[in-house]
């Protein structure tokens, strides 16, 4: 019954360096990268400054330059804002997960947001072809006085229409706050379960979750709802674990109305935090 | 059948039965929150997938997992504090997280009075904010000291789930008492097949059950409830 036994992956990549590193500071009133590494198969854009008003925001879109994920692939990511900092790390697009032998493909996330920063990292809703297993898994260690914004989701594909269904799919946040462990949202659906008439999406093909985290009382759950009101997602809200923020559980039939629904809970996020409705983020 | 296994299933009869005075309220699940969320009364179907689902999709891989742990843990008290944290972390939905720690602490506080072994100890690391009495843990705890075996303790697990949910649909109007129990047998051989499954010793706390805590989260919202959660 449990096929896959949900245990997390052999930490094969463990002391190899991360295809993404990245320390965003802040400087002379802007967030600037004082150090960056990516490679293969990642591509990452410029700092943009989209915010008029808080050109101490810095907005970076993330691209996959091979395609999308792979079979067998274990790719790591650690990025660090530090005191005072302000980033968005975002995507351009969805990202395609390819089905395969040995389908699991692994992305994992190590995030550090320190006094006074604030990260948000909302990427498009990963696309799950049939036969794919994506397993991401996100470390969020928050100094206490920081705030971050943090989604995952994923959008089911199946262009041959043979109602043939992804493999798994399994979604870790792990949050410390201040360095004690607040919460973990683990998620984790075999595939199959996801065709059924009467599985957990309930005729949904996107499903995702936004974490707000550390924004105290600046940002009240009436606030979020008022927010994401009317997006055409069905979706509510929960306190969640320690008082360590909001959560944010959607379901949306198409990827506009995911869209919205996300784009609404950062501005929210980025509302409560800066005083100002954030710029568009174009894709 | 012999006197001991009678003895043992009359113990499991007398500790999942509804009229256990274990101080506990009723949990619905979200059931109440599924009939604001679609917008009509829900039916039989309806319902038989929403305790379903609810079973395949939490229950199973979470708390049966985390029952099966702390089982295991047996007189380790420091690790089945570890695993009930590691379950109340891992509940994304506030109603049911507090839902489950209340019905712990209220069937811990009845087994304290009982003189159960074990409850006293846990209860005052409780008290001492070492430990949080969420149900399932505290099922694993109390359950192993009366001598009932891990197989059993999982299926009272299942059985409360889909009774309690059952009963709020009752509740609620939703069906009839023996619609009800007709509603019962499909959902309780669901929790046998899971029960006679042996939980894995790596295996994580987890779920995927977005639409029934959707459900919940909007039950919290109601002006009008018959349930905490």
């Amino acid at each position: 019954m449990n096929q896959h036994v949900l245990t997390a992956l052999p930490d094969q990549g463990a002391g190899l360096r991360p295809q993404i590193e990245l320390v965003a500071e802040k400087r002379g009133g802007r967030t600037v990268l004082t150090s960056q590494y990516v490679t293969y198969p990642f591509h990452m854009t410029r700092p943009f400054q989209l915010d008029a008003a808080r050109a101490d925001v810095s907005t970076l879109y993330m691209q996959s330059s091979s395609g999308g994920l792979y079979a067998g692939e274990d790719l790591r990511l650690r990025i660090a804002a530090r005191a005072g900092a302000n980033l968005h790390l975002t995507t351009q697009a969805s990202t395609i997960v390819q089905g395969g032998e040995r389908p699991r493909a692994s992305t994992r996330y190590d995030l550090t947001v320190e006094d006074g920063a604030f990260l948000a990292f909302t990427p498009d809703p990963q696309i799950l072809f049939p036969g794919s297993f994506a397993d991401t898994e996100i470390a969020l260690s928050l100094a206490d006085g920081a705030c971050a914004v943090i989604s995952d989701g994923f959008l089911l594909h199946d262009p041959k229409r043979l109602c043939r269904a992804p493999e798994a799919y399994r979604s870790v946040a792990d949050v410390s706050i201040g360095g004690r462990r607040v919460m973990v949202d683990r998620q984790f659906v075999e595939g199959r379960r996801l065709n059924e008439p009467a599985g957990p999406l309930h005729g949904h093909a996107i499903a995702g979750t936004v974490l707000l985290l550390g924004f105290g009382d600046r940002l009240a759950a009436a606030e979020l709802a008022e927010a994401v009101a009317g997006c055409g997602a069905r979706l509510a809200i929960s306190a969640l674990p320690r008082g360590c923020g909001l959560g944010l559980r959607i379901l949306a039939k198409d990827g506009p109305a995911y869209a919205r629904a996300l784009d609404a809970a950062f501005g929210a996020a980025f509302l409560a935090r800066f005083g100002i409705a954030p710029a568009p983020r174009r894709k | 059948m012999n006197e001991d296994n009678a003895a043992t299933i009359l113990t499991a009869l007398q500790h999942a039965d509804s009229n256990f005075p274990s101080g506990s309220f009723a949990f619905s699940q979200g059931l109440e929150g599924l009939a604001s969320l679609t917008g009509k009364r829900p039916g039989t179907d309806e319902i038989t997938n929403f305790v379903r689902e609810q079973i395949v999709h939490r229950w199973a891989s979470s708390d049966r997992v985390a029952l099966a742990h702390a089982y295991r843990a047996g007189d380790d008290l420091d690790r089945v504090a570890e695993i009930d944290e590691e379950l109340d972390l891992s509940t994304f939905c506030e109603t049911l997280r507090e839902g489950s720690r209340r019905n712990g602490q209220a069937l811990l506080a009845t087994h304290v009075r009982f003189g159960t072994p074990g409850a006293a100890s846990y209860r005052q690391r409780i008290d001492r904010d070492t430990a949080t009495g969420t149900l399932p843990v505290v099922h694993a705890l109390l359950w192993r000291r009366l001598g009932l075996a891990e197989e059993a303790c999982v299926a009272m697990s299942g059985y409360g789930l889909v009774s309690s949910s059952l009963t709020a649909a009752v509740r609620l109007n939703f069906v009839g008492a023996l619609t009800a129990q007709s509603m019962m047998p499909p959902l309780l051989s669901l929790v046998a097949t899971y029960a006679g499954e042996p939980v894995a010793e790596d295996a994580e706390i987890c779920g995927f059950n977005p639409f029934g805590e959707i459900a919940a989260m909007n039950q919290a919202g109601l002006a009008l409830r018959l349930f905490s959660n």
